[in-house]
């Protein structure tokens, strides 16, 4: 029947109905074009993009000092928490779009990552370390490019050790401020007989770099000359790699090639481990969650390497301005205030976060000074190193965490898949086609 | 009895065995995330990092002491040296700090306020009214009941509800939206012919295959240029672009398998179009509709990357982001909260697909038989 229906009329009725329906969906859509965000109050705005400290007291903190920065210089501060690991994705969100925040937080990298987008605050730098004592020398090494300091160190996290004394103590053996990394070997095998193994994750995972890094570092295992080019010390890597076989097969078991960052603090709280490389928030966890465990966990110096070399990990925490901003001086001020109470901030993070500042370190610091566990840590800087070291954090450097290099070329090593060799090869291959 | 009636009970009987025999592992295997959700978001935090302990169940005491399980009050570092002064007894009951606006103390110190770190019950006094209390020292101990519904009542101390009513109200609007354009899409393209009709639908179809991480960065430049960003419209508006595709797709498979016969009866006694469309088809895949009414409010509800993105500020986030930003803070997870969000988010979901069962199988399975 429908071949005796004209063939003008039935293009009529496609015509129209693909015209009503493009018009319904214009409609349905018009309004979400028309909407238009009301234009900004009259006061200056500064938005700032940060994580979600992991003490949430720090961020009752941090909106308190934004809110009073904000009374005395007359504007708003916003502040925004990301997760920690969206803190990237948000920056590149905000990059593209040229807009969104103006401060943002630089977690665990250096301003080498974002020399294109950020503001020379090198003024902020030299007030704060003129006001302050100066800066420990590493600040400079996540701060400066070509001269210029593009982000104010605000804080580092530090990876002490933590031990359970109990097991130490069960086993005959002690760990003292002189215990090196091959007595960690030998008390290690003793304490994976008894059931109670080390814990050093060798996998992709960001708390993997910065427990392997350290020791590579106490080896003089270095994979950046000075200037942050790439230079394997391809003899001691080989040795610290081998290092690194024994020490898995000796005190751990294969759990810790698939470990994220949360399984450390797991491992130690529930009084299996005998041993981590960690910030403190395992040790506060167990004393939240397991306190029988925690009264005999303590904190401890990082073990020596060769020639008597130790080196304590950290992860930098830092803030830069973007060059979109358009309120820049006044987020520089933002800066400055942040640093010049750098130990309100401490306290409020219940010691994680470390300074950068000498004048800081007057004892006793603010709660690692008061607590007995703690109080070594108020001599982390001695022997705090960054990614990159002896060079800059560069881009480089930074991409070697990002992509697990190291874990890698030690997961490598410990499951004998390659030979030291191949897996040092391998990794430096992957370093120079970046 | 006969031995006849017999045999046949026993066949239905053997019948219904069978089946659920069969179902069981199924439905476990189905059933074990919810069920770990629930049970995680019920144990008190000493019991989720008790290996020793049963994983499956709640256990009482700790599998290491034998005792049950509780947790020391210790004087903060920051506090000052001074005499306590105790405002509850032994046998009261206590309320964790972070559940409340202005906890109230269980004891001073000097004028110190001293506050339960745990809810729970205080099981035993160390150091009495007017003694000296010094930083560090442990003052008392909680007993912490198992199970618990503590991390439902940390849920309420957070923007929780703020978040399940924004990605509430972004679905339903996506859902609109979508329909509005998927449905007349679909259509057209399922069943009018015009010149690159099979090339707009493969091209709709590639669309939905390039992922969201990819989109983000030229999306939000989009959002930004129209000044929506920080907005739940920077949502609404970008959701489609993922839901629409896909609906189509999903739609132009129940137009094609409307009769041809039915459209042509109601052209030729007059219909237009658009009527035939409205009266004729679409009462006709209502089941498909509602099937991709319940994808797209799904997809909606559980996207993360945009809703990071373009939404900053913490009263505007969805849920997925929200829970994520303030439940996990580096390497420490919230465990309870983050699963009892997992069980209060995924309310909505449950009860969509409830409201709607007989027609999302009805709309799943159409085609499977001619």
């Amino acid at each position: 029947m429908i071949e005796h229906t004209p063939r003008a009329k039935r293009g009529a009725g496609r015509r129209r109905f693909l015209r009503r329906s493009l018009a319904a969906g214009a409609l349905a859509a018009a309004p979400t074009f028309l909407v238009r965000r009301y234009a900004q109050a009259q006061e200056k705005t500064l938005k700032v993009v940060h994580w979600k400290h992991f003490v949430p007291d720090y961020d009752k903190y941090f909106d308190v000092f934004a809110k009073e920065f904000g009374e005395k210089h007359k504007c708003k501060v916003e502040v925004d928490y990301v997760a920690t690991p969206d803190l990237p994705t948000a920056i590149a969100a905000d990059i593209s779009r040229r807009g969104g925040h103006d401060v943002f937080m630089l977690n665990g990298t250096g301003s080498w990552l974002y020399d294109q987008i950020l503001v020379d605050v090198t003024d902020v730098a030299n007030r704060l370390g003129k006001e302050f004592g100066g800066w420990i020398p590493e600040a400079k090494d996540v701060a400066v490019v070509r001269g210029k300091w593009l982000c104010i160190p605000h804080w580092y996290m530090s990876f002490p050790w933590i031990i359970n004394r109990q097991y130490f103590t069960q086993v005959g053996e002690d760990f003292t401020d002189k215990t090196t990394w091959e007595d960690v070997r030998r008390i290690g095998a003793k304490l994976k007989a008894i059931g109670h193994p080390l814990g050093i994750p060798i996998s992709q995972t960001p708390d993997s770099n910065d427990n392997l890094v350290p020791v590579m570092l106490s080896y003089k295992a270095y994979m950046f000359d000075k200037n942050g080019g790439i230079a394997f010390a391809k003899k001691e890597i080989v040795e610290v790699l081998r290092f690194g076989a024994a020490l898995y097969k000796d005190t751990m078991t294969d759990e810790v090639l698939s470990w994220d960052d949360t399984s450390n603090n797991r491992f130690i709280a529930s009084g299996k481990g005998s041993m981590i490389c960690n910030p403190i928030s395992a040790y506060r966890t167990a004393a939240k969650d397991q306190p029988d465990v925690y009264k005999n966990l303590e904190i401890v110096k990082p073990p020596i390497g060769v020639q008597g070399i130790r080196v304590g990990g950290a992860r930098t925490m830092s803030y830069g301005i973007y060059n979109f901003s358009q309120v820049q001086d006044l987020a520089k001020e933002f800066l400055y205030a942040m640093n010049q109470e750098g130990l309100r901030g401490m306290e409020a993070s219940t010691g994680y976060n470390h300074p950068y500042l000498n004048a800081f370190f007057k004892k006793p610091m603010p709660v690692i000074g008061h607590e007995p566990k703690l109080e070594l840590l108020q001599d982390y800087q001695q022997y705090v190193k960054f990614i990159g070291w002896p060079g800059p954090m560069t881009k480089i450097a930074t991409t070697m965490y990002a992509k697990f290099i190291v874990p890698t070329m030690f997961a490598e090593v410990c499951t004998g898949r390659k030979t030291p060799r191949q897996a040092m090869d391998d990794a430096e291959k992957k370093l120079r086609a970046v | 009895m006969t031995g006849s009636a017999w045999g046949v009970r026993w066949r239905r009987l053997r019948f219904l065995l069978a089946s659920y025999v069969g179902l069981a592992p199924f439905l476990a295997f189905a059933l074990f995330p919810f069920y770990w959700m629930l049970i995680t978001s019920l144990k008190a935090d000493a019991n989720l990092y008790d290996l020793r302990s049963n994983p499956f169940w709640f256990s009482r005491v700790d599998g290491a002491t034998g005792q049950p399980y509780h947790k020391d009050i210790i004087v903060p570092a920051s506090l000052t040296a001074g005499p306590i002064r105790w405002e509850i007894r032994t046998g009261a009951a206590t309320t964790r700090s972070d559940s409340a606006v202005n906890p109230p103390a269980i004891a001073w110190i000097g004028d110190q306020k001293v506050l339960s770190p745990v809810d729970g019950t205080l099981a035993e006094i160390r150091v009495p009214t007017g003694q000296v209390a010094h930083p560090n020292e442990v003052i008392g101990v909680i007993h912490v009941p198992n199970p618990t519904l503590t991390h439902y009542r940390y849920l309420a101390t957070t923007p929780f509800a703020r978040w399940m009513q924004v990605s509430l109200v972004t679905g339903a609007a996506v859902v609109l939206i979508t329909l509005v354009l998927a449905v007349p899409a679909a259509y057209g393209l399922a069943r009018l012919e015009f010149p690159g009709n099979r090339g707009i639908g493969i091209a709709i179809f590639l669309t939905y295959l390039i992922p969201p991480t990819i989109l983000f960065i030229p999306f939000s430049q989009f959002v930004g240029a129209l000044r929506v960003d920080n907005t739940i419209w920077s949502l609404i508006l970008s959701y489609p672009t993922f839901t629409v595709p896909f609906c189509t797709w999903l739609l132009m498979g129940f137009f094609r398998a409307v009769p041809k016969e039915l459209e042509e009866r109601a052209l030729l006694d007059g219909a237009t179009r658009l009527q035939t469309l409205r009266m004729v088809v679409i009462p006709v895949v209502m089941s498909g509709i509602l099937t991709a009414a319940i994808f797209a409010f799904t997809l909606s509800f559980q996207e993360y990357v945009y809703a990071l993105t373009f939404i900053s500020s913490t009263v505007n986030r969805t849920l997925p982001v929200g829970i994520t930003v303030d439940m996990v803070r580096g390497d420490v997870y919230f465990w309870g909260p983050l699963m009892a969000s997992a069980v209060v988010g995924s309310v909505p979901v449950v009860i969509l697909y409830a409201l709607s069962l007989d027609w999302f199988i009805s709309g799943m399975t159409t085609g499977a038989v001619k």
